[in-house]
């Protein structure tokens, strides 16, 4: 009952922004779906039109973007109107969509309620997580905030970013310019967009599941299982929020359209297929635009299908030899991976905080090995791949980065339960089969045994989201809090605008060489910049301010004033409140203080 | 009738369910109605007397008026930070009073955040038992009033202030937002 107060909470304080970033997404989503209608209208059931329409919200609404700044630079009309000649889009689909000589497109009509059911519920329930939180969480959002806040201001400037301008070169841009384009139409702050558009990409995350479970299986409930357990199975993609990861969140989204339209590829008429092969390039090209990683993906997700093609073709025999390597591999990578300290992180949503939905999922896989064992092989080839990719070093690739790995341990970790999912949705359809051939079933009614196995399977997943999923943002990323927000009020009002201030940060290690990525804000500090657009400087929270190399370092630095947020990586205040003579004490609550140097050598 | 009609009426069905329940949740918890503040109702402002909030220290989340924690500025003044969930009160003053000191403090939001406001004080002292009553500057209505006693150096748990007594004030905040960072073997964070 308190997530839906909460979720209510939010809708009343953010409604109307809620309601216009809905309205961009359904115009988008509306694009992609009239567009299917004309295109493969013959193919698709509704309920397959629909899911394959929210994957490809973010490819349209990009594209969408991307034409429209282009107009509005060169036609200057009011950012207000951004998202207006996207309405005339959907309308001219709609009107040849009317048109198509195809005919309706055939479907079960409940499956297709069920997923705007729960793509309502979603979105309504996730809106909980920011009813208490003032910015998104951990350092990452704070950076992601900065670029958007770039790219505002070269878009009212009229001037095109430089690489190195945006955060040091930072190359996913996709999700910022989706979050500025939003924030230029709406006129709403970039963290609350952020906010809010993070939580309605991971309700929209889990939908496009049911397109490839449905293609694969034909069956309505694999697919709408594979939605469940891809929104509420286990922590992940949602705990990702929790370290700001917005980017890579986006991108799945994006990843999810690119690969059903691969699929669709593999199915589509010849005639016609280059319209498929168009939109899967396209994208690639945008899931890419989002996150860099998203590529890797696509190349995973190309060699499984490839592997298992020439899989199908080996004799009976040796058929299984392989499919059972395979399957050995991947325990084995399994348990290499649970014996590396940092790396077994990348397990834990999917072996310990979800106890009964990844048994569950192991069970189904041995029903779906028997009925659907070339996809099977795919996605057991591409747990593997997924898992392999922690190792596989890339050295002085991508510029500012000298020791990264093919994937890094937070995107598997995030991405695991696509396969995951998939797998659960062709084990239920497996299961439903193999129950269906018992002799003593055909006996009962038909629909008992279906019946059963979804009210079992769905309430797993239901019983699993009520228990144990965590709707809140996690203690362990919120690196801002009241007091901070407090302090930079004051500080804005209080402090010169040139003054330069120290914030604490923290090395931050992600592979398990121990190779460090690089240095992170450890507190609410991170966020003076991209909210109150005050120079800072971060030192390690460990610096010693006895020291007087420390206090010749910030004079230096022109650094005025030291800033300590709450967290356990903020700076060891007591240094400071030992030496009044250098570090005056100007402002303080609990969980946020700021010192002012004086007598600066 | 056809499937799809039937899908219509069911879509439609569904948006008026929700429409519906939404609608009541909002009017059930829609917080104008339970203090009373929506402009012109009569019965709800007379209901706001007996509805007097009780101003205390905010020992969770649950949406309410309540004090986050003291401070302190560089001219020696007293911060009282406040969360105030009722987004029809915006603009809101305190008189505080300590034995026969009473000060009147004006309130300002934190242009962050829809909910957090804080107030600027003559120097209450650490270990203060002050009445803090809040005031609507719009009618001078009072809104809340609570017994606090000022802790400047950390936020009391509903464990310390049961007692009312400075001496059982931790020294760490309580409601500390520290990361864990559960990082096996390094002391360096990764993503948690």
């Amino acid at each position: 009952m308190k997530i839906l107060l909460d979720s209510w909470m939010v809708l009343n304080r953010d409604g109307n922004f809620i309601i216009g970033i809905l309205f961009a997404l359904l115009l988008a989503g509306g694009i992609v779906f009239f567009s299917l209608k004309v295109f493969l209208a013959e193919h698709l059931t509704l309920s397959e039109n629909f899911s394959l329409s929210i994957a490809g919200v973010l490819f349209s609404l990009l594209l969408g973007i991307s034409l429209l700044a282009l107009l509005s630079f060169l036609f200057k009309f009011k950012t207000e109107f951004l998202f207006l000649p996207m309405l005339a889009l959907v309308y001219g689909f709609m009107f040849f969509a009317a048109r198509n000589k195809h005919g309706p497109i055939q479907g079960t009509s409940f499956s297709a309620l069920a997923l705007i059911l729960i793509l309502i519920v979603s979105i309504y329930v996730r809106l909980a997580f920011i009813s208490r939180l003032i910015v998104p969480s951990y350092f990452d959002s704070a950076a992601h905030n900065l670029i958007i806040n770039h790219l505002i201001t070269s878009y009212q400037n009229s001037t095109i970013p430089t690489f190195d301008s945006l955060a040091g070169g930072y190359y996913h841009l996709g999700f910022h310019v989706l979050a500025a384009a939003f924030s230029l139409a709406l006129r709403i702050d970039v963290k609350d967009i952020i906010l809010v558009f993070g939580q309605i990409v991971l309700a929209l995350i889990p939908l496009p599941l049911f397109f490839i479970v449905k293609q694969e299986t034909g069956s309505d409930l694999s697919g709408l299982f594979a939605v469940l357990l891809a929104g509420w199975g286990w922590a992940m993609p949602a705990h990702a929020v929790n370290w700001g990861k917005y980017p890579a969140l986006t991108s799945i989204l994006a990843f999810e359209f690119t690969l059903s339209m691969a699929y669709l590829l593999l199915r589509s008429p010849r005639h016609r297929k280059w319209i498929p092969i168009l939109v899967c390039v396209l994208g690639v090209c945008i899931s890419t635009f989002i996150h860099s990683r998203a590529l890797v993906l696509v190349g995973i997700a190309l060699l499984c299908a490839l592997a298992a093609l020439g899989w199908s073709r080996l004799p009976k025999l040796l058929r299984g030899l392989v499919f059972l390597i395979a399957i050995s591999g991947l325990v084995a990578l399994t348990l290499i991976i649970l014996s590396k300290p940092i790396l077994s992180l990348a397990l834990n949503p999917y072996l310990q905080r979800s106890l009964w939905i990844s048994p569950a999922v192991v069970l189904l896989l041995t029903f779906g090995c028997v009925k659907y064992p070339r996809a099977m092989f795919s996605l057991i080839l591409s747990l593997i791949l997924l898992l392999s990719s922690l190792f596989v070093p890339l050295i002085n690739l991508l510029p500012g980065y000298a020791y990264q790995t093919l994937l890094d341990r937070p995107f598997v970790e995030m991405i695991l339960f696509v396969p995951l999912s998939i797998l659960g949705g062709l084990g239920f359809a497996g299961l439903v089969k193999t129950l269906g051939r018992l002799e003593f079933m055909r006996r009962l009614p038909s629909k008992l045994m279906p019946g059963v196995v979804t009210l079992i399977l769905f309430g797993l997943v239901f019983v699993n989201a009520v228990s144990r999923y965590d709707f809140y943002p996690s203690d362990c990323c919120q690196i801002f809090a009241e007091p901070d927000a407090v302090a930079f009020d004051w500080m804005d009002k209080n402090l010169p605008d040139n003054a330069g201030i120290l914030i604490a940060s923290s090395d931050i290690v992600l592979f398990e060489s121990g190779s460090l990525v690089s240095q992170a804000g450890s507190d609410g500090g991170i966020w003076l910049t991209p909210l109150i657009d005050r120079k800072t400087f971060s030192m390690s929270y460990l610096t010693d301010f006895n020291e007087i190399s420390t206090r010749k370092i910030l004079a230096q630095r022109g650094i005025m004033y030291i800033y300590i947020g709450g967290t356990a990586r903020s700076f060891r205040e007591a240094q400071l409140q030992n030496n009044p003579s250098f570090y005056k004490l100007i402002f303080s609550l609990s969980g946020a203080h700021v010192y002012e140097l004086v007598n600066v050598p | 009738m056809n499937q799809r009609r039937k899908t219509t009426i069911i879509l439609v069905g569904i948006i008026l369910a929700i429409l519906v329940i939404c609608g009541f949740l909002g009017y059930a918890n829609d917080p104008r109605r339970i203090s009373g503040a929506v402009p012109g109702n009569n019965a709800a402002l007379s209901a706001t007397k007996i509805l007097l909030i009780k101003l205390n220290y905010c020992y969770s989340n649950a949406a309410s008026l309540c004090v986050v924690s003291f401070g302190q500025d560089n001219a020696k003044n007293s911060l009282i930070v406040l969360r105030n969930d009722d987004p029809a009160l915006k603009q809101f003053y305190l008189k505080i009073k300590e034995t026969d000191n009473l000060q009147v403090s004006e309130c300002q939001q934190v242009q962050f955040s829809y909910d957090i406001f804080y107030c600027t004080a003559t120097q209450l002292q650490d270990g203060a038992i002050v009445t803090i009553e809040v005031y609507s500057t719009n009618d001078n209505r009072l809104i809340a009033s609570g017994l606090l006693t000022v802790y400047t150096n950390a936020t009391p748990t509903i464990q310390s202030e049961t007692t009312n007594t400075p001496t059982q004030i931790p020294t760490q905040t309580p409601k500390k937002t520290t990361p864990p960072y559960p990082n096996p073997s390094s002391s360096t964070p990764s993503y948690p």
